[in-house]
């Protein structure tokens, strides 16, 4: 699955180990997800939707759909 | 972004190849002088392959035990395990965290004692094994029970990238290793390959599984600590 929450975390100037401690997985588990080799659990895609106040589908997206941003 | 970030997309340092290097090396280096002490008190010229890998297996497992309990021990060496790569390691550590770190440096360390103790009681009770085997079997069923509550607390407290990689190694070893022994089974049965011993099956397993697990554990950017 594509993401952005690379780009949603250095909007907060998180590092990868504060977004870890604020979901309660690893920083190793944080840069599992962002470079795509692994796909959160739908708990874990309810946490980060939560954390960052979007829905999930602002925040990940299909391989095969192309991303783009949703309208306010 | 805060500093920091920068180092956690960071290539590999130098100096962190060349330290791990030296480590592999000194591992060889000791595994190869255990297993030569250990058949000269025998008086045994050709040391079975099964104890041989196992003692190598052993003392990996407890170099690695050791290491990540003396990294685990203060505040800068948590956060080089919590992240390598990171250029500086000033960031604390949550207890959550230490203690993840900690029961994997007791399950390593205890994991190489459980596969050597065998191979060393028999080498040293030079033939009277059958003496203290039930003594020493006793002691490797303690440790194997203490073992699988480590196991369990370690399960417990991993997130889901863990749980997950931990999951897809023991299906993969499964797959691999089931068709592996039903076919040398299979050639035992029909005299077309030696018979092996359960030692040898197990330590066959050891081996295979630690190199599943470290290629499932690369291909989810899973790194040593």
């Amino acid at each position: 699955m594509q993401n952005r929450l690379r780009v949603l975390r250095a909007e907060r100037e998180w590092s990868q180990a504060d977004l870890g401690e604020r979901l309660g997985v690893s920083r190793q588990a944080i840069n599992a997800i962002e470079t795509g080799k692994h796909d959160p659990s739908l708990t874990l895609l309810f946490r980060i939707a939560d954390l960052f106040e979007l829905p999930i589908e602002a925040i990940f997206r299909p391989d095969e759909r192309p991303y783009r941003r949703l309208d306010p | 972004m805060k500093q920091g970030d920068m180092g956690e997309e960071a290539p590999r340092s130098f100096r962190l190849v060349i330290v791990m290097t030296l480590l592999g090396l000194l591992v060889g280096a000791v595994a190869g002088w255990t297993i030569g002490k250990l058949s000269k008190a025998a008086g045994v010229e050709n040391v079975p392959w099964a104890d041989v890998a196992a003692l190598g297996i052993a003392i990996s497992l407890l170099t690695g035990g050791l290491l990540t309990a003396a990294l685990s021990a203060d505040r800068r060496g948590l956060a080089i395990l919590a992240n390598p790569r990171a250029p500086d390691f000033s960031r604390a550590v949550s207890p959550s965290q230490a203690l993840f770190f900690r029961l994997q440096a007791a399950i390593l360390a205890l994991a190489g004692i459980l596969l050597a103790a065998p191979v060393v009681v028999e080498v040293m009770s030079k033939g009277r094994v059958t003496q203290i085997g039930p003594l020493a079997m006793a002691g490797v069923v303690a440790g194997f029970a203490l073992q699988t509550v480590l196991n369990l607390a370690l399960w417990r407290r991993c997130d889901e990238v863990y749980r997950q990689t931990i999951a897809e190694t023991g299906a993969a070893c499964f797959w691999l290793l089931q068709g592996v022994f039903f076919l040398w089974a299979s050639g035992e049965k029909l005299k077309v390959v030696p018979a092996v011993t359960s030692w040898d099956a197990v330590t066959a397993m050891m081996a295979i599984y630690l190199l599943l697990s470290l290629i499932v554990a690369s291909r989810r950017g899973l790194e040593w600590g």
